[in-house]
């Protein structure tokens, strides 16, 4: 509880640990997902009814979409899942029935897909004056499609949020750990009957706590600005984070131990954390990256963080599917657990 | 050390005060020797001796953002006796600190600090203080002010043992002390026996309304080497009360009056500095 209240009270580092992800988050976010600005539709005309071409028409008159045919509603759909379109429509109609349009989009990507179902929409509206009949010529349903429509942002908050755990435990706790020793407050505490795991466990709890506001704090943004959302369950977000957290906070506590001072603690940490910031596939992904330093990148536990964050996030991977990265997280983990005992100073 | 009295460690930096409180309150482990207080063993195991003791290390160390308040909470949480919401009240008063109480550490003065911190050594209602170098860094009235809180303490029954290097300190506060130097205790008493062991002779210097006949002065006061100085006259002497009484009875003899008399006896410098052949502040 002393814990919490400190952090709390603490304003710069309040900044770190919530402000500065978040501003790094849209700074890059909004730095880096320009790119496709015109909607790609794709068209599947099942009839071929004087109506139907009319619709055809329409579209393609359309200046702001991009329109591609395709043969069949699964080949399109099919492109639209993995992100090559904005949205699919479907032309089709029945024996004595008006013209139907189904709009298929993917409401992840919610900027281009209201394009182009504005787009759609419009296109139906004319065709349904210009025919001027009566009744209503055109039927027009949309169906949302759950692709993986993958951007920048959507590859970028959840290595944010890696980094965030690792940074947090590095320059958060592990500095707080040596200043305490610095201004002799661990010696104070060791006068005390109180055992220094408890200390220490209180130090953990509540840097998971804030590790895991941090968390919410981060996806939240990222679902109100930047229409990131998280497609596996909250539960294995929240374990991954935890099993993240505690390994950087081993490796936090080790770096602590060896260094003399505040200023070494920090050089070093830096040491750590730039490499694996940038090898570890925060802000890029690195699986592309040149084989030579693909071993050194396999090395990183950063990598492994980001990688499981990213697999519940964008891929809903549940826990089965992130053995690896889990098992190296843990190994790491328990290596430094034990490197920190050893090596720990009181003075 | 014995129950109740105020006991100072006196002695140089460097000399070995600080290693030795830290072998005692558990934090260092001696090359030798037994340690006991209340008849507990500290070593090998000092955990019993730490719930029954109260520490104040020489270096400030608190958390900045926590409360005067929260702070001692947070102490009194770590040891096995429970420390009630009155408990604290009454800490805060008996370091006069209640109306801070609320303040973060941070916008403490270094006096507020230190009383905060000497608080905190009492958290656990110890049997024994150990204070190291309370006082040092603070200016001279906010060092007085915490000698009377440290006096008070001791009233309460509590054992309590300091080091300073400041010698007034130790002569103000102190029942016993022993004078430390090089990792050795060089002599162990009261202040005032120590002083008078010293047999140091006592200076006395004075001023006069008019010109005084200095060798029936000498002959009155017993054989003193008085000499003038800038502001006056000055001697020393063993034997004060005769050397006294006859500058006295010399002066009104001679119709001149005696101003600004000042006697100044030895103290636990010149005893530091006999032991030692050197100042407690080099």
């Amino acid at each position: 509880m002393a814990n919490f209240k400190m952090t709390v009270r603490n304003r710069q580092a309040l900044f770190w640990l919530f402000l500065f992800p978040v501003m790094l988050m849209g700074l890059f976010g909004v730095a880096f997902s320009g790119g496709q600005t015109e909607p790609r539709l794709g068209l599947v005309v099942l009839d071929s009814s004087s109506l139907s071409t009319l619709v055809e028409d329409g579209f393609d008159q359309a200046q702001i979409v991009e329109v591609k045919p395709y043969e069949t509603v699964a080949l399109a759909t099919d492109d639209l899942k993995a992100g090559d379109l904005d949205g699919v429509v479907v032309v089709s109609r029945k024996v004595r029935r008006p013209v139907r349009i189904d709009f298929y989009f993917d409401p992840s990507n919610t900027f281009v897909s209201e394009v182009a179902r504005g787009v759609v929409a419009g296109v139906v509206e004319r065709i349904d004056r210009a025919a001027s009949g009566t009744p209503r010529t055109v039927e027009f349903e949309s169906h949302s499609v759950r692709g993986r429509n993958l951007r920048y942002i959507d590859f970028l908050v959840p290595g944010i949020i890696a980094m965030t755990l690792m940074n947090s435990a590095m320059f958060g706790l592990g500095g707080t750990i040596v200043n305490y020793r610095e201004r002799g407050i661990l010696k104070r505490l060791r006068v005390t009957p109180q055992p220094l795991p408890i200390f220490l466990s209180a130090q953990i709890v509540n840097q998971l706590l804030f590790s895991i506001l941090r968390a919410i704090l981060l996806v939240l943004v990222g679902a109100i600005f930047f229409d990131v959302h998280v497609l596996g369950d909250y539960l294995t977000l929240l374990v991954v984070i935890i099993i993240g957290s505690l390994c950087f906070v081993t490796i936090a506590f080790t770096v602590a131990s060896v260094s003399k001072n505040r200023e070494v603690a920090d050089s070093l940490g830096n040491l750590i954390t730039m490499p694996m910031m940038f090898l570890g596939g925060v802000f890029f992904p690195v699986d592309s990256a040149p084989d030579w330093i693909q071993p050194l990148i396999r090395a990183i536990p950063l990598k492994y963080l980001a990688d499981a964050t990213r697999g519940v996030m964008i891929k809903g991977d549940g826990l089965a599917s992130m053995g690896l990265e889990l098992t190296v997280l843990v190994l790491v983990t328990l290596v430094f657990f034990v490197a920190s005992i050893l090596l720990w100073r009181w003075e | 050390m014995a129950e109740g009295e105020i006991f100072g460690i006196l002695g140089p930096n460097g000399a070995g005060k600080t290693t030795t409180l830290e072998m005692i309150e558990g934090l260092r482990r001696p090359d030798g020797g037994d340690i006991h207080i209340n008849g507990e063993s500290v070593w090998p195991d000092p955990g019993r001796t730490k719930e029954m003791i109260g520490v104040q290390l020489q270096s400030t160390a608190l958390f900045d953002y926590l409360t005067v308040r929260e702070m001692v909470a947070l102490f009194g949480s770590f040891y096995a006796k429970f420390l009630s919401k009155t408990d604290i009240d009454y800490l805060l008063d008996a370091v006069e600190l209640r109306e801070k109480e609320r303040a973060v550490v941070k916008e403490l003065s270094g006096g507020q600090q230190q009383r905060l911190s000497i608080s905190l050594a009492l958290v656990n209602d110890p049997q024994v203080v150990f204070l190291d170098e309370p006082t040092t860094g603070l200016d001279p009235q906010a060092r007085r002010r915490l000698w009377d809180v440290i006096r008070d303490i001791n009233s309460k029954g509590k054992t309590i043992v300091l080091t300073t290097h400041y010698m007034e300190e130790a002569q103000i506060l102190c029942g016993r002390v022993a004078i430390m130097d090089r990792g050795r205790i060089i002599a162990i008493d009261s202040p005032q026996r120590l002083i008078d062991e010293l047999d140091a002779e006592t200076k006395v210097t004075f001023q006069s309304s008019s010109e005084l006949s200095l060798t029936e002065l000498s002959e009155r006061m017993g054989a003193v080497n008085l000499k003038t100085t800038d502001s006056g006259y000055a001697f020393y002497t063993r034997d004060i009360q005769t050397a006294i009484l006859g500058l006295f009875e010399a002066a009104s003899k001679q119709g001149v009056n005696i101003e600004h008399l000042n006697v100044s006896g030895a103290n636990l410098e010149d005893v530091f500095l006999h032991y030692t052949g050197k100042g407690l502040r080099d």
